[in-house]
């Protein structure tokens, strides 16, 4: 129980360290409440504004979540038709590769044109951010496999799709969950940039509208929240990964 | 051929594989291997590192195809991967995914039967390997030498007639090596397979076999077969013997005049 509770007390322990430095900074170098408030000023905001920035935080959130399983739901099968058929590869990969090379930010704009100032350019960028780094790390956890491993296979008569089942799927899982953590914070950046470039809903709103009121204090409320949520979207992936691949080293000795 | 009265189980007729690398250059890995190998025998290819010995075995196992010549098992040419067939490799090849029980029931899966019916023989062909407490652990809970007896249960429990083994104890230390020889010795007699063994090292291919086939560096040929007439089962004070050891020294010389080992 003890050694269960040590990290969570490092964890305290480091947050209240930085408050205390925050709260101390703010009161010998005398800061302006505008430019910098402390942590008692932005808690405050935080609690006092607790009804909008749920609201907003759910708005938000659901945005994210939307872009990053249709991410997933591309991204996965499109990496294994890569990986099956090298005509396909050389017809997808390339334009895929291109796609990637603009950046993903500056298309906020044109979406809003597409797809007005509702939901759906916010999804758009967060999907587009969210994607890559899945094909990606789908493509690679696939390839990776020993050869020999695909060679026993055959000689024990296995036909590809069960040997791309059994045997290159399950391999692949831990490289997959690698790209899905990276996008699960990916798209929680896609989603605000959305939200700065038009919006009338959302995190990325309220952070606008904050700091054209020198709101600072509500600013930092929101972006104490945002990081809550990008943690909270991390974890979750993290938790199913260890659902689903107990059986992986990264999974095995957690020094926590 | 010298079979001493077996049948020919596996015929090597010609065989010559050539790779064609990127550059465009060609490699001639295997070089017109004529080999009969009998039921029942254990046969090691011996030869240095880079000699075509391991693809030799993979033409046998039909997963390469040879540029020329052909290979008969019980008569008939192989021209797919041949299934009848168990084999380890120097990496054991385990699913980090699945149990030691799992990994070796996969042989069954791979081959779309339900691998249910053969759980119990599984799990005393695992305790028979010495691993009966090990049945539900996961590979990375075994030592290299487990994995590798995980490997070989893997590659029997569908009793196969034919094992073919690509240098499998390669990446262990000598005891645990010294240790699986003597397991794989006395599971080849009680069961009578036909092994074909891959390896570099002298001591261990005279050790295991009836007849070892000494290879020639580069394009792979077969330099000299020999026979070791030593009783068996074998045990490790059988290096003492006088055919033993004369059986290492004329392999050593042909190695020192093929130039492999520099005196």
């Amino acid at each position: 129980m003890i050694m269960r509770l040590r990290p969570l007390m490092w964890t305290i322990g480091s947050f209240a360290i930085v408050f205390v430095l925050w709260a101390l900074v703010v009161r010998i170098f005398q800061m302006p409440q505008y430019l910098l408030p402390g942590p008692v000023p932005v808690f405050a905001s935080l609690a006092k504004n607790i009804a909008v920035l749920a609201n907003q935080t759910l708005w938000t959130s659901a945005t994210v979540l939307i872009g990053f399983v249709v991410a997933a739901l591309f991204a996965i099968p499109l990496a294994m038709v890569i990986v099956v058929s090298p005509v396909l590869e050389r017809l997808l990969y390339p334009p895929m590769v291109a796609t990637q090379s603009i950046p993903k930010i500056a298309l906020a704009p044109l979406f809003i044109v597409w797809f007005g100032f509702g939901v759906a350019p916010k999804v758009a960028v967060a999907f587009l951010i969210a994607f890559f780094p899945i094909v990606i790390d789908t493509i690679v956890g696939l390839r990776s496999i020993d050869p020999a491993m695909i060679q026993l296979a055959r000689s024990m008569g296995a036909p590809p799709y069960r040997i791309f089942l059994k045997l290159r799927l399950p391999h692949a899982l831990p490289a997959i969950f690698g790209g899905l953590k990276v996008a699960s914070s990916l798209a929680v950046v896609g989603a605000l940039t959305g939200e700065f470039v038009g919006s009338d809903k959302g995190l990325g709103y309220l952070l606008v509208q904050a700091s054209g009121n020198l709101n600072t204090a509500l600013l930092f409320a929101t972006l104490v929240i945002l990081s809550a949520l990008a943690m909270a979207f991390f974890y979750l992936v993290e938790v199913l990964e260890r659902i689903a691949i107990p059986w992986h080293a990264s999974q095995r000795a957690h020094p926590h | 051929m010298e079979l001493g009265g077996r049948a020919a189980f596996i015929e090597v007729d010609g065989v010559s594989r050539v790779f064609a690398a990127r550059d465009g250059s060609s490699t001639l890995a295997v070089d017109g291997v004529d080999l009969t190998i009998g039921a029942s025998e254990f046969v090691s290819l011996l030869g240095p590192s880079g000699c075509g010995k391991s693809t030799l075995l993979s033409i046998i196992a039909g997963l390469i195809q040879p540029s020329s010549g052909e290979i008969r098992i019980e008569a008939r040419p192989v021209r797919a991967p041949y299934t009848n067939i168990g084999i380890v490799f120097q990496n054991d090849l385990l699913l980090d995914w699945r149990t030691v029980m799992g990994n070796v029931l996969v042989q069954f899966e791979m081959r779309g039967q339900k691998p249910e019916p053969h759980r119990e023989r599984a799990r005393a062909l695992i305790a028979s390997v010495g691993l009966g407490d090990f049945e539900a652990k996961y590979p990375w809970e075994l030592s290299g030498g487990m994995r590798q007896r995980v490997a070989i249960c893997r590659a029997l429990i569908h009793e196969p007639p034919l094992l073919l083994m690509d240098e499998p104890f390669g990446a262990l230390d000598a005891l645990t090596r010294a240790q699986l020889q003597i397991d794989l010795q006395n599971i080849w007699q009680s069961s009578r397979k036909t092994v074909v063994f891959v390896t570099h090292s002298i001591e261990e291919a005279v050790f295991l076999s009836d007849r070892v086939i000494v290879m020639t560096p580069r394009p792979g040929r077969v330099r000299e077969v020999i026979e070791i007439d030593l009783p068996r089962p074998r045990r490790l004070d059988v290096r003492e013997h006088p055919a033993f050891t004369e059986a290492i020294r004329r392999v050593s010389r042909l190695f020192e005049d093929m130039g492999v080992i520099r005196a």
